[in-house]
């Protein structure tokens, strides 16, 4: 795939030739009469894909891959099939095509690659559905593009409809955001009762609840140091009642940049 | 080779049996004195030519993917189509190209390897379309652990680290993960917010 | 798909080839890449999995050394100089890629024998399979020695290494098979 992008960027000078190459291809679909089925299937099914809008780059990427026989034209046309299904119901093609890319740098099979786009297919329409239906708002793309990272971030369907139904009457971007935060907290061994209570403090308001976002970064930093997950939330709610800033907060348990494993080279706190 | 060792004699027997050479795609010949006059002043031109020769050689080629002219016109069309919208994005640079509107951050990204196991490692990620060039660890002797420190712009970012070329791993200290649809995980880094502010 | 010999005596040596091709006849070069197009496309066909890659490369490489045929000394063969040129855009694309350790002069000879070798008795690999998994510098410089029977100094040249890396490197690589060989042929005596 590599090689694909070196040549995509030895291109980039050379607008005049590839237009006299477009010119050309608009000649040639007349030429085609004699193909089998399998291959005017697929064929058709680029053509497709191209009026979708499905990036140049992933179109390249997936004929190229079957030309050089690196994937079977089934396969191909799986990949294609699922990406014409995304676009057409108006589901944010990009998570998909990166998806695609992900697979192939990791060196997934095509088939595992199809069915993780059919899964990632069947996750967004449930939760386009779901913010629909109980908050009887239209997400938009990026809306869907972060419900499947709620899902990938190990939340159920169950607890997603748990959360839309007791908050459905906020925006979607700050259900969205919330269901993250609600996310990564699970993940990082929050239990039920105070993840809960923390989540009713922070969704009380949208500044809220974008200033404590962040308390995951914290949180990261923290259960390094061996403090349990448990009573860092139970302070940070204590903290977030107060009305005391997340920085503020931090700086309660002393946090040391450098024990991020991130350089900060700006930071003035020690 | 007559004081070859038994070894040597073996490999002799099997190297110039079985390492044949192979013949390259029809009109190589053809495409490189195609390409001998403007040898003179060359250019990455012809890196688009070599493509399309590329590309016409495997179409052409009885034993591989049939090929009609359709879609050839297809495969071009959208080959073609892709050079002139993607001219200006260089994926390589994606994340280190200058943002002006993104403030970037300092990250530095470790896979702890005592000894030293692994032959090489890269982080891949969505910050740089899972693509490794340009995000190559190198490996601290003194801390016995992968190292790569970069820049990003603020955001949430999945990533694994390549290994050996082949295999992708979660970052173990990563306390957040996703889960990659592939039956494994992704780690994910928050860059910017509160943690750069400290 | 068999080569075409390039080893014969043929009644034009390169050098005559050369110097028709520096006067100005571009067509003759054609003559030149005849005869070792299957060499240098080979080489980058063992090592890239994509076939249009290799093509590419390998054609790139008799570009570039029609560019630099100047500086091309006749006490030299055309085979060695145009073999190192092919050996050095090998290593530039995996640079690129960003993968020099498929690539490398730094071998742990120990990680290779304990993988060659553990891999072979399991999966009853020959010795063949133990040439194609060998780092690129190590395969091709076996073929260089022993396929097409080049004196250790031609090997180093094609290579664009040193005698004593060549010697080093042949070394190793005939290491690393016959202790894989032989403990596959231990493994055998056992059972």
């Amino acid at each position: 795939m590599t090689c694909s992008f070196i040549r995509l960027l030895s291109l980039k000078k050379y607008s005049i030739s590839i237009l006299f190459f477009s010119g050309l291809l608009v000649s040639f679909p007349a030429l085609a009469s004699t193909t089998d089925i399998s291959t005017k299937s697929f064929s058709k099914q680029v053509e497709m894909a191209n009026e979708a809008k499905i990036s140049k780059e992933l179109l390249l990427l997936i004929t190229q891959d079957a030309l050089e026989d690196r994937l079977e034209s089934q396969q191909a046309s799986c990949l294609l099939a699922k990406l014409i299904a995304a676009q057409r119901e108006g589901l944010p093609l990009n998570v998909f095509e990166e998806k695609v890319i992900e697979g192939r740098a990791k060196g997934v099979s095509a088939s595992r690659i199809c069915s993780a786009v059919n899964a990632m297919l069947v996750e967004m329409q449930f939760s386009k559905q779901l913010l629909h239906e109980l908050t009887g708002k239209a997400p938009d793309k990026s809306i869907i593009k972060n419900m499947v990272e709620v899902s990938a971030q190990g939340i159920s369907r169950a607890q997603q409809t748990a959360f839309v139904t007791a908050y459905a009457s906020r925006s979607l971007k700050s259900i969205v955001e919330g269901l993250k935060l609600y996310a990564l907290l699970k993940q990082a061994g929050v239990s039920f009762n105070e993840l809960q209570g923390f989540m009713r403090l922070v969704m009380k308001d949208d500044a809220t609840l974008m200033r404590w976002k962040e308390v995951t970064q914290l949180f990261s930093i923290v259960i390094a140091t061996g403090v349990d997950p448990d009573d860092f939330i139970t302070k940070a709610s204590s903290a977030v009642e107060a009305g005391i800033l997340p920085n503020a907060f931090a700086r309660n348990f002393a946090l040391q940049p450098r024990s991020l494993g991130v350089t900060e080279r700006n930071s003035e706190i020690n | 080779m007559k004081n070859d060792t038994k070894i040597e004699q073996q490999l002799r027997n099997i190297l110039s049996e079985e390492f044949i050479d192979i013949d390259p795609p029809e009109n190589f010949t053809k495409n490189i004195l195609a390409k001998l006059p403007e040898v003179e002043s060359r250019t990455s031109h012809q890196s688009f030519k070599h493509i399309c020769g590329c590309m016409w050689d495997k179409i052409t080629r009885p034993i591989t993917f049939s090929f009609s002219p359709l879609q050839l016109a297809v495969v071009l069309m959208v080959f073609c189509g892709s050079a002139v919208v993607f001219a200006p994005l260089n994926f390589s640079k994606v994340a280190s190209r200058p943002v002006t509107m993104v403030k970037q951050q300092p990250v530095r990204f470790a896979l702890y390897d005592p000894e030293q196991k692994f032959s090489s490692a890269v982080v891949i990620g969505s910050f740089n379309k899972w693509q490794s060039r340009g995000f190559e660890m190198s490996y601290d002797e003194q801390q016995k652990t992968w190292i790569l420190e970069h820049e990003l712009p603020e955001g949430d970012y999945e990533y694994v680290f390549l290994v050996n070329g082949e295999s992708s791993i979660p970052d173990p200290r990563a306390l957040f993960y996703v889960q990659d649809s592939f039956g494994n995980k992704n780690s994910l880094i928050q860059v910017g917010g509160v943690r750069h502010d400290l | 798909m068999r080569s075409s010999n390039h080893q014969s005596n043929d009644a034009v040596s390169d050098n005559e080839v050369v110097v028709s091709v520096l006067k100005g006849d571009t067509e003759a070069y054609a003559l030149l890449i005849t005869k070792y197009q299957s060499k240098i496309y080979s080489i980058f066909v063992r090592s890239i999995r994509s076939q249009a890659v290799a093509a590419e490369l390998a054609q790139d490489v008799f570009l570039k050394a029609y560019e630099n045929l100047g500086q091309y000394v006749h006490d030299k063969k055309f085979s060695t100089w145009l073999n190192a040129i092919a050996i050095n855009t090998l290593r530039d694309y995996w640079r690129r890629e960003g993968k020099k350790n498929f690539f490398t002069d730094e071998l742990d000879i120990e990680q290779v024998f304990y993988d060659s070798s553990v891999e072979a008795c399991v999966l009853g690999r020959s010795i063949m399979q133990i040439v194609h998994e060998l780092p690129d510098l190590y395969r091709e410089a076996l073929l260089l020695r022993y396929r097409d029977d080049l004196p250790v100094k031609e090997v180093a040249d094609s290579l664009g290494i040193g005698v004593s890396a060549a010697k080093m490197r042949l070394k190793r690589g005939i290491q690393i098979i016959s202790n894989a060989v032989g403990v596959r042929n231990e493994e055998r005596y056992k059972n």
